[in-house]
């Protein structure tokens, strides 16, 4: 059962805050990198190419910890667990929208067999001094 | 083992995030003050908290710092912790000053401060 996101960590997630997200490799090791995130549907998003290993390691086991720092004071973080579900995004809407978010410019070009997709959180744990 | 990028990135007042393992597999992770520590990071935990018993039960840790003011440069640093409890407190008592500038509040003798030291295996990253 997925959480709903309180009013701060939505406001987290809607600013322009890097995200950083751990997954679990083949051998259960952790892996972490950064992303731009965002909000739709009250949802934690981000964007990622089908040959990353996060999204490798997420259609291996959905498992997901992402931690979010207020880049505007960054003593404010909170750390969502749950679990992702992976789409596709043959339009390249999300990139193209955090892109405007973070940037406020397109993205750069990408090549047609370049495929996208949208993970999508499902909160279950929320934890951090923002939360 | 660090390049200049990387040593800069553990150097500033950056708020990387640690990433274990919990019991039942799935991955925790967790901002923390860091610091560079020659080859290794080191930063602090207390006894007892979920990071420093993943940590006891599985040694392999994932720690990604950015670069606030340009969060496109990046790394992940990928290796093995050792936690100590020789040097927790003063370690906490120096990364209070690197991030705050003053000295750490006193805590109630209870709270054990750990060193954890990471020993990098593996660098990614824009910045590797």
């Amino acid at each position: 059962m997925a959480l709903t996101l309180p009013d701060a960590v939505r406001a987290l997630i809607d600013g322009k805050n890097f995200a950083t997200v751990a997954t679990l490799d083949p051998d259960g090791g952790p892996q972490t990198s950064v992303v731009w995130v965002g909000l739709d549907d009250g949802e934690l998003v981000f964007s990622a190419t089908e040959d990353r290993r996060k999204v490798r390691n997420l259609r291996h086991d959905p498992r997901i910890s992402v931690s979010i720092t207020d880049a505007e004071n960054p003593y404010r973080h909170t750390q969502l667990r749950g679990r992702v579900t992976i789409t596709p995004d043959p339009g390249k809407t999300l990139p193209r929208a955090l892109s405007h978010k973070y940037l406020a410019q397109d993205p750069p070009p990408e090549g047609a067999d370049v495929r996208r997709v949208i993970v999508r959180l499902k909160t279950e744990k929320i934890a951090g001094n923002v939360k | 083992m660090f390049n200049e990028a990387t040593k800069a990135l553990l150097d500033g007042t950056n708020y990387p995030v640690v990433a274990t393992t919990n019991a039942d597999g799935s991955p925790q992770s967790s901002v923390v003050w860091a610091k560079r520590d020659g080859d290794t990071v080191v930063f602090v935990t207390v006894q007892g908290r979920r990071k420093e018993r993943n940590i006891r039960r599985d040694p392999r840790v994932s720690l990604s710092v950015f670069d606030l003011g340009d969060p496109e440069n990046y790394v992940e640093i990928r290796g093995r912790a050792e936690v100590t409890v020789e040097g927790g407190r003063e370690l906490n008592d120096e990364l209070a000053r690197k991030y705050t500038g003053t000295v750490f509040p006193p805590e109630p003798a209870d709270v054990v401060r750990v060193l954890v030291r990471v020993v990098p295996e593996h660098i990614t990253g824009h910045s590797a």
